[in-house]
This record gives C-alpha cells, sequence and structure tokens, in this order.
C-alpha cells in the first residue's frame, strides 16, 4: 500500500474538517453573542399584543459583558475618607462598636452610619440668581469638578436627574465602570453657588472586575417577555434599554460587594425596571 | 525523509486539532444551550473525569476506612486486678492496644472467632468484670451498631447485629472467673441489655500481650471506677451532691497538658484569597455566576445564594446556613432518601467531611473524631446534628464563641440535606512551652458542684475528661469539661473562664 499516499489523502480530509469544525465553532460562538433578529421581530410582537409598544431599534443585538465589578466602600477607613472630605479634621466622635463616626472639619460636619454617609458644609448657602444658572451639561460638568475636590474619581460617575430649585441644584451621582452605570449606589447632591452644599447616600468605587465571558448573558428578548405578566400592566411604550450594573442595597454596609450585569428598561410613564442579566429575576429597582 | 517527517507532522497536528475543536465545540457551551448539558455531561462524568481523575492518582479513602478514622476510642482501660492502666491517642501503646482490641472485635464479628455461647447479664456482672484482667475500650459516645461495625470489619451486619443496636464500649475479658474463657461483654445502650459472648480465641497469646502492654504502661497509679466507689448511686446515709456514670475512672493525681498553638499555613490566606475560595464555592455548589457576594464590617467574604448563604471568617470560621425553610446543599450524591436515617446522615456527612477537608488541608481530616452520638433521632426521624473536634494527642480543642464553645465542625442534615455547617479551619499542634498542670478530675467536679447544686437534686456527671479551650483572642489553655445532666460545660479552674 501506498502509505505516502494514504497520508496525504488523510490530511486533506481532517484539515477540511478542522476547516469545517472551525467554522462552526466560530458560528455558534457569534450566534451566542448576538439576539436573532427574528426573536427580535417576535418580541415586538408579543409586547404590543400586550400593549407595550416598543421600537425595534432600541432594543440591543448583542449581550454585555458578562462580568462582575468588584467595589470598594468609600468610606471603609472613615478617618481617611472624612480628610478627603472635610480637610483638616478637628473633632472627632466615634461609636466604632455600632458603626457611628462623626467629623468637623473646616470643611464641614460629616456623619458615616451603617445606613450611609451625610455630608453638610459649614458655610451658608449661596442660592443661584436665575439668569446666572448655567444649564444642565455645564452644571453637571460643575457638580464633578467639586466633587473631586472633595476627594471623589470623577471619571467613575455619572449625573442624573438634576432639577433646580429655589437657585440650588439638586442632582444624584452614580458610579460608572468602563462608561457603564453601576445602579443601587447613589449620592444625591446639593450644589450652590459655593460649591456642594449637601451630600448624602452611599458610595462605592471599583477596583477590578471578574470575568465571566465564557458564559453568555440572557438575551434581552426573554428579559422583555416578563413585562406581559404582571398583575398591574398597564399600556406603555419602552423608551430605552440599557446595559448596567447592579447592587442589592441590603449590601451596601459592606467593605466590598460585587455589581452584577442586568438589563434597565425604562417606559414613557416613568417606571424603571432592572432584571438580572444572568438569571433574568427583576430585582428592585 | 524530510518530505516524510512533514507529512507525519500535519497529519498528527491536523488529527490533534480535530479533538481540539470537537471538544470545544461539545462541551464550551456554545453548542447546547441551558437545559441540554445532560446530552453530553454523561459523556463527560463516565469517560473523561474518571481519566482526569486516574491521571490525578485521587487517594480518597471509602467510608469504612473514614468512620474507622473519625471513630476511635476515647480511652483503652487495661484491667489486671487491682492494677489499672489508662491509655488515650496521646500514650505511645494506645494504637498497639488498639490495634489489639481491635482484632480481637472484629474476629468476633466476622467469625474467626466463633461464639461459643451467648448470654444476657446485669450490670453488676458487667461492671465486676473490669476488675478482673480485661480491656475496656471505650469509645465515649453511643454509636448505630452499623457504623461502628462497618468502621471494624467494613460491613453493616455481623455476628453480634441482632442483639446490639447502640454500642458506646466493650469489653474483652481474659479470665472469665467460672469458665477461664474469652469472653466479649458488650451493652446495648437502647435495650439497656448486657451480653456476654464467650468466643474460641488463643487466650494465652491474648494474654501474653496484655501483660506486656501493662508492664510497659504501669504508672504505679491505679485510678478506681465509680462504680467500685459508689459514686453512681445516691447512698441512704448521706446527701449526694453529684453523681458519676458508673464508668468515670476517678484518678487522684494531676493532669499535665503541653501548650497548644495554632499550626500557621497557607489555609487561611488561601481560603480567603486563593484557590481555596474556588473550591470552597464548588463544594457548597454556590453558583459563581447566580451569588451575590460582599465583604462585611468585619472583614468576613460573604457569598449569598437563592438557597444559602457561605460566609468566610478572618479567624478561619467557614459557615454555611441554607435559607429558612429551604432545603440545603444535596449531599445525598444521589443515594435514596426514603427511611432516612442515622446511618445514611453519617455516610454522608463523613464523605462530604471527608471531601472538604480533602480540599482545604488534607492533614486536618486526620486530626478529626466524631464527637457527637451517632444514635436515631427519637423526637424526628431524618433530622441529625453531627459533631467533629479537631484532637491534637488525643485532646480535643474547643472553640469559644458568642454562644458558648463550639465543635470544630457542626453540621445539621435534614433528610440527606446540609442545614447548615460551621466549621473551624485552623490547624493546631503541641509547641514548646510551660507544661500547664490542672487539678486532679475529682477537684474539677467540686467545682462543678459549687456551681451548679441547686441544693435538692445531684448533679449527673455523664462524662469529664480534659479538652483544649480556644477563646476569641486565640489563646488556648487546658481546661476540664465535663457532660452534665447532658449538657456540655467548661470547668473553670482560673479566672479566665466561668462555666
Amino acid at each position: 500500500m501506498n502509505w505516502g499516499r494514504a497520508k496525504t489523502i488523510l490530511i486533506i480530509l481532517f484539515i477540511v474538517t478542522d476547516i469545517s469544525l472551525l467554522l462552526v465553532l466560530l458560528q455558534t460562538k457569534l450566534l451566542s453573542s448576538q439576539v436573532p433578529e427574528n426573536t427580535v421581530a417576535a418580541i415586538i410582537k408579543v409586547l404590543q399584543e400586550h400593549d407595550i409598544a416598543i421600537d425595534s431599534a432600541i432594543i440591543p443585538r448583542e449581550h454585555g459583558n458578562n462580568q462582575n465589578i468588584i467595589m470598594r466602600n468609600y468610606f471603609e477607613e472613615p478617618k481617611r475618607a472624612a480628610a478627603n472630605i472635610l480637610g483638616e479634621i478637628v473633632l472627632e466622635k466615634t461609636e466604632s462598636e455600632v458603626s457611628i463616626y462623626e467629623y468637623v472639619g473646616t470643611r464641614g460636619i460629616l456623619r458615616i452610619g451603617e445606613d450611609g454617609f451625610f455630608y453638610h458644609r459649614q458655610n451658608e448657602s449661596k442660592p443661584y440668581k436665575t439668569e446666572e444658572r448655567p444649564d444642565q451639561d455645564a452644571m453637571r460638568n460643575i457638580v464633578v469638578g467639586q466633587l473631586s475636590v472633595l476627594g471623589f474619581d470623577k471619571s467613575q460617575m455619572t449625573i442624573l436627574d438634576g432639577m433646580w430649585k429655589d437657585g440650588l441644584y439638586y442632582c444624584k451621582a452614580l458610579p460608572q465602570y468602563q462608561g457603564v452605570t453601576i445602579c443601587g449606589i447613589s449620592m444625591l447632591i446639593t450644589a450652590d453657588l459655593n460649591g456642594i452644599a449637601d451630600l448624602q447616600g452611599n458610595w462605592f468605587y471599583a477596583v477590578g472586575e471578574e470575568d465571566y465571558s465564557r458564559e453568555p448573558l440572557l438575551d434581552i428578548t426573554s428579559v422583555l417577555t416578563q413585562l406581559i405578566y404582571w398583575e398591574n400592566r398597564i399600556p406603555m411604550e419602552i423608551t430605552e434599554i440599557n446595559n448596567v450594573y447592579y447592587v442589592g442595597k441590603e449590601y451596601l454596609n459592606s467593605r466590598e460587594i460585587v455589581a452584577t450585569p442586568a438589563y434597565e428598561i425604562v417606559s414613557n410613564v416613568q417606571q424603571v425596571f432592572r432584571f438580572d442579566a444572568r438569571v433574568g429575576n427583576q430585582v428592585q429597582s | 525523509m524530510y518530505k516524510k517527517s512533514i507529512q507525519n507532522i500535519l497529519l498528527v497536528g491536523s488529527v490533534l486539532t480535530a479533538f481540539i475543536l470537537v471538544y470545544q465545540i461539545w462541551f464550551s457551551g456554545y453548542f447546547l444551550s441551558d437545559g441540554y448539558e445532560y446530552l453530553t455531561s454523561g459523556l463527560y462524568s463516565k469517560i473523561v473525569q474518571p481519566i482526569l481523575q486516574f491521571l490525578g492518582h485521587s487517594n480518597d479513602r471509602d467510608f469504612s476506612e473514614n468512620i474507622q478514622m473519625l471513630f476511635k476510642p476515647e480511652k483503652i482501660v487495661l484491667n489486671a486486678s487491682s492494677d489499672r492502666v489508662i491509655l488515650t491517642e496521646e500514650e505511645a501503646s494506645f494504637n498497639e492496644t488498639r490495634g489489639l482490641s481491635r482484632e480481637v472485635i472484629r474476629g468476633c464479628m466476622v467469625g474467626d472467632y466463633p461464639v461459643k455461647s451467648k448470654e444476657i447479664v446485669d450490670m453488676d456482672t458487667y461492671f465486676s468484670v473490669l476488675k478482673g484482667r480485661s480491656i475496656y475500650v471505650d469509645y465515649g459516645k453511643d454509636c448505630d451498631y452499623r457504623l461502628f461495625s462497618q468502621g471494624i470489619c467494613g460491613k453493616e451486619k455481623n455476628t453480634f447485629t441482632d442483639d446490639i443496636s447502640v454500642i458506646q464500649s466493650y469489653i474483652i475479658s481474659l479470665h472469665d472467673g467460672l469458665l477461664n474463657d474469652v469472653s466479649i461483654y458488650i451493652a446495648d445502650q437502647k435495650s439497656n441489655h448486657a451480653y456476654r459472648y464467650v468466643v474460641e480465641a488463643d487466650k494465652s497469646r491474648l494474654e501474653k500481650q496484655l501483660s506486656n502492654l501493662m508492664r510497659q504502661t504501669y504508672t504505679g497509679s491505679s485510678p478506681s471506677y465509680s462504680f467500685e466507689l459508689n459514686f453512681h448511686k445516691v447512698q441512704d446515709q448521706r446527701i449526694s451532691k453529684v453523681l458519676f456514670d458508673p464508668l468515670i475512672l476517678s484518678d487522684l493525681t494531676p493532669v499535665s497538658l503541653p501548650p497548644v498553638r495554632i499550626d500557621e499555613g497557607e489555609t487561611l490566606d488561601n481560603m480567603f484569597h486563593g484557590r481555596l475560595t474556588e473550591s470552597i464555592l464548588d463544594m457548597f455548589s454556590i453558583n459563581s455566576q447566580t451569588m451575590r457576594k460582599y465583604t462585611d464590617l468585619d472583614n468576613a467574604r460573604v457569598f449569598v445564594e437563592n438557597n444559602a448563604t457561605l460566609t468566610l471568617r478572618e479567624n478561619g470560621l467557614l459557615e454555611y446556613q441554607a435559607v429558612q425553610g429551604g432545603r440545603g446543599l444535596d449531599i445525598t450524591k444521589g443515594d435514596r432518601r426514603a427511611n432516612y436515617d442515622i446511618y445514611a446522615a453519617t455516610t454522608h456527612a463523613v464523605d462530604f467531611v471527608a471531601e472538604l477537608c480533602g480540599q482545604i488541608s488534607p492533614e486536618f481530616f486526620d486530626h478529626l473524631q466524631i464527637s457527637t452520638n451517632l444514635t436515631e433521632n427519637a423526637k424526628n426521624q431524618g433530622l441529625y446534628r453531627i459533631c467533629f473536634d479537631y484532637y491534637v494527642q488525643g485532646i480535643p480543642i474547643r472553640h469559644k464563641t458568642a454562644d458558648g464553645y463550639a465543635y470544630t465542625i457542626e453540621m445539621e442534615i435534614a433528610d440527606g440535606y446540609l442545614q447548615s455547617y460551621n466549621q473551624f479551619t485552623k490547624n493546631y499542634k503541641i509547641t514548646d512551652g510551660e507544661i500547664r498542670t490542672l487539678p486532679p478530675m475529682l477537684n474539677a467536679a467540686d467545682m462543678l458542684v459549687d456551681s451548679l447544686y441547686d441544693g435538692e437534686n445531684p448533679l449527673y456527671i455523664n462524662k469529664i475528661g480534659v479538652c483544649y479551650a480556644e477563646n476569641e483572642q486565640n489563646i488556648i489553655t487546658p481546661q476540664w469539661h465535663a457532660i452534665v445532666d447532658g449538657i456540655d460545660r467548661m470547668i473553670a479552674t482560673d479566672e479566665e473562664d466561668d462555666i
């Protein structure tokens, strides 16, 4: 038998097989990371039958990153956080057994407890005059700049829900990681001409990630399906779908937590729904 | 020649590539979506895993070996008339004596030493045997006989199964008064009957071995059993403030114990920050995809799932708690759950602990002993609490917590589901330093009376012995501890702790 020729034939056969297998593998990987168009069309139809309108363009076709974001409590070391926010500390009162810390500094007072923190600036409030008010974008930038003066990393946050009242600007800061918002953690901000007047809430900053990209996230379509089963469902239009990360409020008094991927669905009637992107259950809004 | 080599390389390369691509497609999860993994899971578990295990040279012991390691005698007493020697694991001759007694009882169980006759005797007769030439093997706790049998001879049933349901100890008598035969005495803790089995065994060899052991180990002091001193019965002529179990040995000599410290190793660090965390999560079937995790204010790492919470604390405590009303981790590995009893629960508990300790620290398992009775739960069959102690040279170590003193491992199992599991994962060892001396046992009993006697009802001491107690600052001190009226008590012999 001509072994040389037999080997050549076998080599060709195996190479062809390998190329076919490779194509199958690449195709299945690609398909698993994207939502098929027919699935999108089907879910739109089902939602419309249940009085939920949605534009195809807002449904993301690609899955988000399946990763956990590791976040550390900004107030894990209370005194260091107080020094960042208050400048020089002149008075300190701590009850570490019950995790309550109070500081008075040159800038103001800071109270840290298990339910979050509260900062109040010492100087009197100086409201903006109506004609002096910056627009929303500018005011957000001002707020971010002022927060960085207080020691917060401005590259890891986004400012939302800004509104004016009596010359004071009220808004909310949420952390971000690689441009993706992390829900469940927030600071409520009151700002005036002199800067940040009040701050309260919780704050964590991202220190790393844990990759689970081998396991794809759920399709957004399987999450959207859940909306039709709600008892108190009202006719609505879905205006936004966002990939976010989420942290439950029951973990906010920890030193280190993990934010997990979620889908955020916003409707035209100001309802916001969030669903765990791995298992699909609704998480607290 | 060169062309042939290239051809061969290409052929081998393309074949290997085909295997790799097929493996990726079948087992990567891309091809088969959730719910369809069963199509390949059988292939993986029946072919791929056994090969991987073989290559990994698995050293797993079976249940019989594990229960043998975990259920050793607490003490062996060599009796020769008035001379008496108590052997515990720290004594050099303990293992030799244990081997001898085990050989005899095993021989009787499997029929190597046939039973010539059997009769039921009263407890006074049972006690009187201990005054003659005998070996008394005391496990210190009740054990379902099937488990005991499994540990001794590798089988659930044997010669004594029809008579014995629950065993705590047995006596090998080498001079049985009237008959001058070798006899085995076993008291069934369930029926309260004591049995004497006269067996065919080489009495002269056993006598010689016993004499040698006595010679090697006799110290000159001969403690007395409580029944010999009538400490086990209420006396007519005087008020009894305390009664002892009849088989407790009263020793008037102080007890000296070497210091013990934590064996610093990489285990704790690995558990918190290394690869060990993943292995532990895997053992408890905590899905890294669906769990929530955080570090609490005490720096404990907490992993929360729908069904349970796993906490790893900085002091080495591992805590698993199933959600109230939930099922918890299934530890049966496919075994039947119908009529779930203590035998099944212990089997599953031992297998689980062996596997977990194999992940955390293999040498840890070698120090463990089961501490609780392994008997049926009369009030609630199917629900069991099984505890293990970490022993250093035959002495257990207990851990102080906010709720009292804890065993090294405490687990609750309900119908094959793990409801809770707590384990202190540190290793310990004897260290150089000042030897601590504890007062004699009777002094410790006096302290118990001083603090617990209510003036009317005598205390009943089921058991009394020494242990090491570790407090929350990791200071380890020897102490007496006792089971009084069924409740575990630590006995403060200085100002450190109270009862």
